[in-house]
């Protein structure tokens, strides 16, 4: 099977809703905003982006819920389309675990 | 009786899909006249029957033809012209004669039972009995099911009834009469003594002019009582069916649905001061068979039912009234699909008895035949007592943001009305959370397996519906497509609203009264007594609460999708899109408060809404009516429908091709045919469904045609790969 795993960390943008499915599964959605240094070519350039966070199931959607603006986490998961209407380009994590890495000063 | 000495044969109709009737031989001969039921053999089977006609001869041979096993009535069952008005209807819906009866007759004299009135036991909670919790019986549960449900019947509930629920335990009802919880009687099921009580209002000038026009009027004679909603048209019937009464005569009162009218019953109950029974399907056959027997007999004075009550046998017809004369659900739309409010016109005719057709709304088709003066139109242009007319006004949403299906002015308007300690109704002909189940991920849609249709999400039951075919499955976790969790309901059903308004307005108690809030017997009338003792301010509810009743205290309607209709095939959706928004409508300001009605739609510049809003529901059946004329539709012409469905797709259609072919041998130019095309939902419950459309603006030629197809269809070897049926006078065009 074609992988696809992401881990990425960043501080929350937008604060979790949490809602239900009609068949009761918890879902919460948050948006990320991350920003690192990497490097390419041999050259030190920046990375910034802005993502949505998609964590479903009892236990981690709840976890999701909890977090707060400008909380520093830790996402790992696999990446999807955001749904079909918006064709293939926006794309949404879907979170597998979530970790907490404190309150972070701002990045930018 | 003629014959009756004489008659050596009779002829029988018999409940089967033939178009014919049966001849017998009489042994001994004579003893029975048309009218009487009769046992009779029918290849292995033994069949009850009614004699049509009795007769010297027969044209069949001695050999072939077989005895009555048993003459069951000595006197006829029913009277000549309840026989002559089976068989005009027979002919006119071309529907086999024998299936005709057996719809006519009550289930017990269909088979065979004596046209008796009988006692039967019953059980009803005493005083203590009412008293106790049944949840707190836990280790008694047939008890404590039984307790539960006989608080819903303060009548009691007989075996019969009991037993259709499952709850009939002889062991169990013993112990909880043993407790004195429960009390066992003998009563006559269907007939109650009457109750007077009530006090007669003052009638206006334009209800007295009615209820003295048809006192003055004898002999047969057809009214149309147009009053707008509110205006009391129910006491011009009072009026009327006390001077039947009066004059030593009996009433028929005709109503769409029963369960949906009780303070109709309560009022008739509490002013008229005599015998009065309901014929209705939710009754016991029990009951059934004893008011029927009351009415044929005329100890029954008044005798008030749903569409098959027009068949109830009166000795002494004074009056007939057919109330919501507009209401498709007057119109039987399975198997023998008869309109009760025509046959009740024609019976009027046959009896030379006035009949009084009431609606806010009349049909195209009676305000037509009152242009034409076959009908008395009889105006009741104004509210009773201090109430006026509501105002109508269309919200246009277009673009607007919708909180969950309520547009700001409209919550605004709620808020308004609510603070001033009024009630507001919300109307949305749409039961369940949402109309569509869909995926946010991958876009796939619940649909159902057998019809062409999206499932229902009922959200309170975690359950998918369809709310054609009633099939039904636990609402899935993750989209069988793409696998996401994330399922969606798309749009908006009553029970979605009902959360939005429990969020928007906390401190005001919200009832949803749809037929899902409703389920169980009593349901209904607790959320009406609800509602219109106040402890209720908010109404959500679908067509259930648009039908007759009162609420003095509501002076907001709104409306909260009127689009739906607009653009419609049927060419009747306009006509009953009008109605319903004028009867929704008209549920605002019944007392001495004026009444605000708002339309949310996205059409407000279309034309029918307009004319309807800016000039009432006269201006519309105008134009209506004009649009009709120029479409040569009914009541300008007469149609049929002929419908056909099998499991697969294209028998239905090669059977209405045929039919097609062979009504185009058989008729002139003056019949046009439409089709066969694909019914709008063309599967349904697992069933392909077609029609073919005929029409014609003579009505005489349509029926030629009728009379010399259809029973060549029914012998047709195509007809039996399918089903099919035929509605004379269709109300839904698919």
């Amino acid at each position: 099977m074609a992988r696809n795993q992401v881990l990425i960390e960043g501080r929350v943008s937008r604060a979790a809703q949490l809602r239900q499915s009609p068949a009761g599964i918890p879902i919460a959605r948050f948006v990320l905003d991350h920003y690192s240094e990497q490097t390419q070519a041999g050259m030190r350039r920046q990375s910034r982006l802005r993502i949505a966070v998609i964590a479903a199931g009892t236990g981690l959607a709840e976890q999701a819920g909890r977090l707060e603006r400008d909380d520093g986490v830790r996402v790992s998961g696999f990446l999807s389309r955001a749904d079909s209407r918006s064709g293939d380009q926006r794309l949404v994590i879907h979170a597998e675990h979530i970790e907490y890495t404190g309150l972070e000063g701002s990045g930018d | 009786m003629p014959n009756q000495s004489t008659a050596t044969y009779v002829r029988v109709a018999l409940p089967c899909p033939l178009y014919r009737s049966f001849d017998y031989r009489l042994d001994p001969v004579g003893g029975a006249a048309p009218g009487c039921r009769v046992r009779v053999p029918f290849g292995r089977r033994s069949l009850v029957g009614v004699i049509l006609e009795s007769s010297p001869r027969t044209e069949l041979r001695a050999d072939q033809i077989k005895p009555v096993s048993e003459v069951i009535d000595a006197r006829p069952l029913l009277p000549p012209d309840l026989l002559a008005l089976l068989h005009w209807a027979a002919g006119y819906y071309h529907h086999p004669v024998g299936e005709v009866f057996a719809q006519a007759l009550p289930a017990l004299l269909r088979q065979g039972r004596p046209a008796a009135i009988e006692q039967t036991r019953c059980w009803q909670l005493s005083p203590a009995g009412r008293a106790i919790d049944p949840a707190g019986l836990g280790r008694a549960p047939r008890q404590a099911a039984l307790l539960a449900w006989l608080a819903g019947c303060p009548d009691g509930a007989d075996r019969e009834q009991l037993q259709a629920r499952d709850l009939y335990r002889p062991d169990a009802l013993k112990a909880l009469v043993a407790k004195g919880w429960v009390k066992e009687l003998t009563a006559t099921p269907g007939l109650t003594p009457p109750q007077p009580g009530g006090t007669a209002p003052e009638l206006n000038p334009a209800q007295a002019t009615a209820v003295q026009a048809v006192a003055e009027h004898t002999g047969y004679g057809c009214f149309l009582l147009d009053g707008v909603t509110g205006s009391g048209k129910t006491e011009v019937y009072i009026r009327a069916i006390e001077q039947a009464l009066a004059a030593g005569r009996q009433t028929l009162l005709l109503v769409p649905e029963i369960g949906l009218t009780p303070q109709l019953m309560q009022r008739l109950r509490a002013r008229l001061a005599a015998p009065l029974v309901i014929l209705h399907s939710g009754l016991s056959e029990r009951e059934r068979l004893n008011a029927w027997v009351a009415a044929r007999d005329g100890a029954a004075r008044i005798v008030v039912g749903t569409r098959s009550a027009v068949f109830t046998p009166l000795p002494e017809p004074g009056l007939f009234i057919v109330d919501e004369e507009h209401d498709p659900s007057l119109k039987q739309q399975d198997g023998f699909r008869y309109s009760a409010r025509d046959l009740l016109i024609w019976r009027a005719r046959q009896q030379d008895v006035p009949i009084l057709l009431g609606s806010a709304t009349p049909s195209l088709e009676s305000l037509y035949n009152a242009d034409q003066g076959r009908y008395q139109r009889l105006h009741l242009p104004s509210r009773a007592g201090t109430a006026s007319a509501p105002a109508l006004k269309l919200l246009d949403i277009r673009g607007q943001p919708l909180r969950e299906g309520l547009a700001e002015p409209l919550i605004g308007a709620m808020h308004r009305h609510l603070e001033r300690g009024e009630q507001v109704l919300l109307f949305l002909n749409r039961r369940g959370f949402a109309p569509t189940l869909i995926c946010h991920e991958c876009g796939w849609v619940a649909a159902c397996q057998r019809c062409d249709s999206h499932l229902t999400l009922h959200q309170g039951r975690g359950r998918l519906h369809c709310h054609h075919c009633d099939a039904s499955q636990p609402v899935p976790v993750q989209c069988p497509e793409c696998g996401s969790p994330d399922l969606r309901g798309l749009g908006y059903g009553t029970e979605r609203i009902e959360q939005t308004l429990q969020a928007l307005f906390p401190g005001h108690t919200c009832l949803r009264i749809d037929r899902d809030s409703t389920r169980r017997k009593g349901q209904l009338e607790t959320l009406l007594e609800r509602a219109q003792s106040g402890e209720a301010q908010i109404l959500l509810g679908t067509q259930m609460l648009a039908k007759g009743h009162h609420f003095p205290g509501v002076t907001l309607v709104g409306i909260l999708e009127a689009d739906q209709r607009l653009f419609s095939s049927d060419f009747r959706a306009s006509e009953r899109l009008a109605q319903l928004i004028v009867q929704v409508a008209g549920r605002a300001g019944r007392a001495e408060r004026p009444g605000t009605v708002l339309i949310q739609t996205h059409h407000p510049d279309h034309p029918l809404l307009r004319r309807l809003v800016g000039e009432g529901y006269s201006a519309f059946a105008e134009a209506a009516l004009a649009e009709r004329r120029e479409t040569a539709l009914p009541p300008y012409a007469s149609l049929a429908l002929l419908r056909a469905e099998a499991t697969g797709r294209e028998a239905p259609r090669e059977f209405l091709e045929q039919a097609h072919t062979l009504a185009q041998q058989l008729s002139g130019p003056e019949i046009e045919f439409w089709g066969p095309v694909p019914a709008p939902m063309e599967k349904r419950a697992g069933r392909y469904r077609a029609q073919l459309l005929i029409q014609s603006p003579e009505r005489a030629a349509l029926h030629r045609l009728l009379r010399h197809w259809i029973p060549t269809l029914a012998e047709s070897p195509a007809a039996r790969r399918i089903r099919w049926s035929l509605d004379v006078d269709p109300v839904d065009t698919y």
